[in-house]
């Protein structure tokens, strides 16, 4: 048994206002996203510019808070926010569901494509490695604010949780960090290393997230309000089935050709126009 | 060689995939109302159980059984309906129990009672988690 690392959820304080560790990470997994993004931006086969880019982190940034708060109050508690409705938007309190948070990611994104004539599925495949970093910093947040731990275990590295009381607990959020974090992260940027068939890398990332998303879960404590949902399996899997399913179909679609790349940019175009 | 993919049929499996989506996303959410407004009363249940439960170690296996009994009994008279499941929210079990949905079972273990939150999927719950979050809404 391991135990809980006593770090303070207050990173720092500037002035009056504390600094938590959890938005915190949160911020840093937004520049670092957002850096990383502007740098493959700048590889040949992406025509992105840092503005661009920039642009589609605000809409990604609406896309994932409003999609998270909203799949949280309806999948993870209707009732209670049925009876507080004022309570909805009080993000502030905790309560973001990362499939809802997905969902709005793909509609900020089909939104951004409409406007900037751009296609859906090429804008998922140049964001879909990045995702890991902030997926995977938060479940650190998660770690360090004592919450979303595991179920009670007596494996050599279970650790007792002070707000899981005086059992010792999987540490899922480190298993989800090292996941859906580092793991598809690794996965995702080397299969992007090389071209490949639009639709693809963002196909990939809805199969494995499902996949590690469902497996982790069988580690991790239910939500208290809901405790398992369909016989062994909690929310987090059920709402994980879909990507699991849609995933491979997307896949097959994508090496099949039936998806659109972005159209090349006007100095691309000219160029292509004036070669023999 | 399969033929290409037209768009027509990427058209299609757009539309598919966001109604299997948004059929699935409303059925998921009609089971998370259904699963939580019953796992509440389990919650509630067990709450009272942990909360009320004798602590001590009894001097005999019978001892410690009559009072098992006895703190069913009187829990199953204050809470008389079971809105979760079909039987009583209270059992005193003396061995291995089988998974039963929304009951909360009292057992004698080292002549002492220990009590066990079965949820609405039958599965045990964590109990001592739950000993800490009472639930923020009360059947009584």
């Amino acid at each position: 048994m391991l135990p809980y690392p006593n770090i303070n959820p207050v990173g720092f304080h500037l002035g009056p206002v504390p600094v938590h560790w959890y938005g915190l990470l949160e911020i840093i997994s937004f520049v670092l996203g957002t850096w990383w993004l502007i740098e493959r931006g700048k590889r040949p086969d992406w025509h992105w510019h840092r503005e661009q880019v920039l642009d589609l982190e605000y809409y990604l940034s609406l896309g994932a808070i409003i999609g998270g708060r909203v799949g949280y109050v309806l999948w993870y508690d209707l009732p209670y926010y049925l009876g507080h409705p004022a309570k909805i938007v009080a993000v502030w309190d905790g309560g973001m569901s990362f499939h809802g948070g997905f969902l709005g990611v793909v509609f900020a994104c089909w939104f951004y494509a409409r406007r900037h004539d751009r296609h859906l599925m090429a804008i998922l495949d140049f964001i879909a490695p990045a995702a890991p970093i902030g997926l995977g910093l938060g479940r650190i947040a998660n770690f360090i604010n004592d919450q979303l731990f595991g179920r009670v275990s007596h494996l050599p590295w279970a650790i007792v949780f002070p707000a899981g009381g005086p059992q010792p607990r999987q540490p899922s959020e480190i298993y989800e960090f090292l996941l859906e974090g580092v793991l598809l992260f690794a996965i995702l940027v080397f299969y992007s290393r090389r071209p490949r068939p639009v639709g693809a890398v963002g196909s990939l990332f809805v199969l494995l997230y499902g996949l590690f998303r469902f497996g982790v879960e069988f580690t991790r404590l239910p939500d208290i309000q809901l405790g398992f949902v369909l016989g062994p399996l909690d929310m987090g899997q059920i709402l994980s089935i879909p990507m699991i399913l849609i995933g491979p179909l997307l896949l097959f679609w994508a090496y099949r050709g039936g998806f659109v790349g972005d159209p090349p940019p006007p100095a691309a175009k000219s160029r292509a126009a004036e070669a023999p | 060689m399969m033929p290409p993919i037209r768009p027509e049929a990427t058209r299609r499996l757009t539309w598919a995939i966001l109604i299997f989506v948004a059929v699935y996303g409303v059925w998921a959410i009609g089971l998370s109302v259904w699963v939580i407004n019953r796992q509440q009363v389990v919650r509630q249940h067990l709450w009272a159980a942990l909360h009320y439960q004798p602590t001590q170690r009894f001097p005999t296996p019978a001892q410690a059984t009559r009072a098992g009994q006895q703190f069913v009994r009187q829990l199953n008279d204050v809470y008389a309906q079971n809105p979760c499941g079909p039987g009583p929210a209270y059992v005193f079990v003396t061995g291995p129990s089988p998974p039963v949905a929304c009951v909360v079972t009292v057992a004698v273990q080292d002549r002492r009672l220990r009590v066990t939150g079965y949820d609405t999927q039958g599965l045990p719950m964590d109990s001592i988690y739950e000993a800490l979050y009472p639930p923020p809404r009360r059947l009584d």
